[in-house]
C-alpha cells in the first residue's frame, strides 16, 4: 500500500562529474571511471535505504542523458553535438546511421551490482523504443515505424536480461509518447515487444507532455504500471482519471523534480490524498515526477524525506502501517 | 532569391573551447561569475550567431533568440502577471518550455524584444527580423487563471504585442514576425486572429507577418491567406503536401518557404529544393518568395545548423542566377 520509489536518476556527486570529464579527455581509464560510478551507486542505494524508500533505483550514475547512453552502446548509432532540451540542459542527440543491433548487455551489469547492495527491490531502468526513435536523427531507416520497432527488438533483449536476473520491476522511460498522439498505437506496439513474456512488474514512465490527447489510450499500454508526473502541473492531470475505473497500478509524482523549492509535508499529503480519491491505495505508488539529476544532492535528499514522511503520516492516519 | 531564418539558433558550438554560454550560465548560477561576465558571453554568442548567418549569405537575419529559454520567455520575464509555470513539451519536439501562468491583468514593464533587436541591428550588416510569440500560440501555451476566456487573453496579449511592434519600429526594425505554430489547431479562431493581427500591426507599413511551423495548415487553409499580414511563412517540410494549398496564396503577400528541415540533420540537395521551388513557382510569383528553414534551427547541433544555412545560401544564389538569365 502506497509504496515509495524514485523515477530514475539522482544527482551526480562532484567527484563523479569530474571523473566523467576526465574520462572524456582520456585522463582516467574506463575502469577508474567505472569504480567511481559504482561508489556513487553504493551511496545512493544507502541514501534511499536511510530515507526509507521501498523500491530503489540505482540513480543512473553511469548515464548522462539516457538516450545517448544507450545509443553509445548500440551498433547503428553515433552521437551528434549537444542539442538543448530546456533551460541550460543539453544532450548529445543520437544519429541512426545503420541497422541497429546490441553487441552486449547494457543495463544488466549496473542493475546486478545495485541489487547486490540491498535486500529491497531495485528497478531495472530502460529507455523506451518510441522515445529512443523520437530523440534520434534518423538517417537510415525508411520511416519512424521501422526505426521504433528495430529499437524495440534490442530493448526487449535488455528487458529479458533484467527479468532473468530477477528484477521485480522493469521501467521503460517513454517521455516522448505524448508528443504525437497519432503514434500512440506505434508506441504501444513497441512497448509490447519489450514487455512480452516478462515476469517483472513493468512500468512506463511518461512526463511533461499533455496527457489529454492520449487519454484513455495510454491506459491500454502493455505495462502493469504507469509512472506519471503530477506535481509539475499542480495535479491538473488527475481529473482525466476520474472518468473511468483505473485498472493498472500507478506511480504518482508528488515531487517537482525541476524546482529548487522543497515541498512541505502538508502539500505532499494533500496531493497524495487527492490522488487517492481517484486511484485505489493498493495500486498506488508514490514517487517524484521524474529523475532528480537536475537537483543538488541536498535538495534531492530533502525532497525525498518530505515524500516518505508524508506517506508515513497518511498510512498512520489511515491505519495502513 | 531572398533568404531568411525563422528565429532561434543553437546557443553553443560543438567545440567546448572559446565562448561557451552553457558553461557561463552554469557558473553564473553557482555564483562563480558575475552578471557582467555572463552578459559578455551572451553578447559574444549573439555576435557569433549573426556572423554564422551573414557568412552563409542569409539576407534577413535574427539574433538567434540567444537570451530566450523558450518562445514565451520574453513574456514571462517582461510582463506583469505572467509567471513561468511547470515544464511542458514544446509541440512534438524534444524540447520543453515553462508554461506561462496568467495570474492577473497583463501589463508590459519592459520591452520584449526591442533591445535585443537594437543590439543585433547595431552589430549586423543587413536587415534584422524581430520575432515574437503570436497571440493565438501564446494562449495555447499558457494557463489562464485570470481572463474570462481564451479570446480575452488573446486580446490582452495582442495589446502588448502592439506596444512592442511600435517600440520595434521606433528602434528602426523593418521586419516583424509573429510565430504562430498553434494557429492551425484553432480553425475557429481565424476571425479572432485576423482582428488581432490587424490591431497589432495597425498603422505599420514595414514588413510584418506570421510563421507557422510543425502543424499542417490544412485546417485553416480557407482563411489563412486572407489574414491582414504582408508575409506568411510556412513549414513545408513537416507537411510537404501543404505546398499544394498554395494555389490559394494571395499574390499581394510574400511567401516565406520553409524548405530546409530545421529538425533533421540530413542536408537537402539542391535538385530537390529547386524542384520544390519550381512547384511553388507555379502558384506564387518567384519575386514574392523567400527561402528559409522550416523552423528555428535550435533543434540541430551547431555544425548542422551552419551547414543548413550554407546550403540554403548556395541554393538561393544559384536559383537567383538562373532566374535572372
Amino acid at each position: 500500500m502506497l509504496k515509495t520509489t524514485c523515477a530514475g536518476s539522482f544527482p551526480k556527486p562532484e567527484y563523479l562529474t569530474e571523473a566523467r570529464q576526465a574520462s572524456a579527455s582520456k585522463k582516467i581509464s574506463q575502469e577508474e571511471l567505472g569504480e567511481l560510478e559504482r561508489k556513487a551507486v553504493r551511496e545512493v542505494i544507502a541514501l534511499q535505504e536511510r530515507i526509507g524508500l521501498d523500491i530503489l533505483v540505482h540513480g543512473e550514475m553511469e548515464r548522462g542523458d539516457v538516450a545517448s547512453y544507450f545509443a553509445r552502446r548500440l551498433d547503428g548509432f553515433t552521437l551528434s553535438g549537444p542539442v538543448r532540451s530546456y533551460g541550460n540542459r543539453y544532450y548529445h542527440r543520437p544519429i541512426v546511421t545503420g541497422p541497429i543491433s546490441r553487441p552486449e548487455p547494457i543495463a544488466l551489469p549496473m542493475y546486478e551490482f545495485a541489487q547486490s547492495l540491498t535486500a529491497r527491490p531495485v528497478k531495472g531502468m530502460l529507455i523506451g523504443p518510441y522515445t529512443m526513435c523520437d530523440r534520434s536523427f534518423n538517417t537510415h531507416y525508411s520511416d519512424r515505424r521501422s526505426l521504433t520497432l528495430a529499437v524495440a527488438e534490442v530493448i526487449a533483449m535488455e528487458a529479458r536480461d533484467l527479468d532473468r536476473a530477477g528484477a521485480e520491476y522493469i521501467q521503460i522511460d517513454e517521455p516522448a509518447i505524448p508528443a504525437r498522439p497519432d503514434e500512440l498505437g506505434l508506441a504501444a506496439e513497441a512497448i509490447g515487444i519489450v514487455t512480452s513474456d516478462l515476469s517483472a512488474t513493468t512500468i512506463c514512465h511518461i512526463c511533461y507532455g499533455d496527457l489529454k490527447p492520449i487519454y484513455p489510450g495510454i491506459l491500454d499500454l502493455p505495462v502493469d504500471q504507469l509512472d506519471l508526473e503530477f506535481a509539475n502541473s499542480d495535479f491538473a492531470n488527475l481529473d482525466l482519471f476520474r472518468d473511468r475505473p483505473y485498472m493498472k497500478e500507478v506511480a504518482v509524482g508528488v515531487i517537482d523534480s525541476h524546482s529548487h523549492a522543497i515541498e512541505t509535508v502538508e502539500q505532499v499529503k494533500d496531493w497524495i490524498l487527492s490522488a487517492l480519491e481517484v486511484f485505489p491505495p493498493e495500486k498506488t505508488y508514490i514517487d517524484p515526477d521524474c529523475g532528480l539529476k537536475t537537483r543538488t544532492m541536498e535538495e534531492a535528499e530533502a525532497k525525498l524525506k518530505v515524500m516518505v514522511r508524508a506517506v508515513r503520516e497518511i498510512k498512520d492516519e489511515m491505519g495502513w502501517q | 532569391m531572398i533568404t531568411t531564418v525563422v528565429g532561434n539558433y543553437p546557443k553553443i558550438p560543438l567545440a567546448q573551447k572559446g565562448i561557451n554560454l552553457r558553461q557561463a550560465m552554469s557558473e553564473h548560477e553557482k555564483g562563480k561569475i558575475d552578471d557582467d561576465r555572463l552578459e559578455d558571453v551572451y553578447r559574444k554568442t549573439i555576435l557569433r550567431t549573426i556572423e554564422d548567418q551573414q557568412t552563409a549569405g542569409v539576407d534577413i537575419i535574427t539574433d538567434g533568440q540567444i537570451r530566450w529559454t523558450d518562445l514565451t520567455s520574453p513574456m514571462t520575464r517582461s510582463l506583469q502577471n505572467v509567471l513561468p509555470g511547470g515544464l511542458r513539451r514544446f509541440f512534438d519536439n524534444n524540447s520543453y518550455y515553462r508554461r506561462p501562468q496568467i495570474t492577473g491583468l497583463i501589463s508590459r514593464h519592459r520591452d520584449l524584444a526591442a533591445s535585443e533587436y537594437r543590439f543585433a541591428a547595431d552589430n549586423g550588416d543587413g536587415p534584422v527580423k524581430a520575432v515574437l510569440c503570436g497571440p493565438i500560440t501564446f494562449c495555447h501555451l499558457s494557463d489562464n487563471y485570470y481572463y474570462r476566456s481564451f479570446d480575452k487573453l488573446a486580446e490582452a496579449i495582442a495589446g502588448i504585442l502592439a506596444e512592442e511592434a511600435s517600440a520595434l519600429i521606433g528602434e528602426g526594425c523593418r521586419h516583424i514576425q509573429l510565430d504562430e505554430p498553434a494557429l492551425p489547431l484553432y480553425p475557429r479562431k481565424m476571425a479572432l486572429a485576423s482582428t488581432l493581427y490587424g490591431r497589432i500591426f495597425e498603422g505599420i507599413k514595414e514588413e510584418f507577418g506570421i510563421f507557422i511551423y510543425f502543424s499542417s495548415i490544412k485546417p485553416i487553409a480557407e482563411s489563412l491567406f486572407g489574414l491582414p499580414v504582408k508575409f506568411i511563412g510556412l513549414d513545408l517540410v513537416s507537411h510537404p503536401d501543404d505546398i499544394k494549398l498554395l494555389r490559394r496564396f494571395d499574390p499581394d503577400k510574400k511567401l516565406v518557404a520553409g524548405l530546409f528541415d530545421g529538425r533533421n540533420i540530413m542536408l537537402e540537395n539542391e535538385k530537390t529544393i529547386r524542384a520544390r521551388l519550381d512547384e511553388i513557382g507555379t502558384m506564387v510569383p518567384f519575386e514574392q518568395t523567400l527561402l528559409s528553414p522550416s523552423c528555428g534551427l535550435e533543434c540541430l547541433p551547431h555544425k548542422y545548423a551552419v551547414a543548413k544555412l550554407q546550403r540554403m545560401g548556395e541554393v538561393a544564389r544559384k536559383v537567383s542566377t538562373v532566374n535572372s538569365r
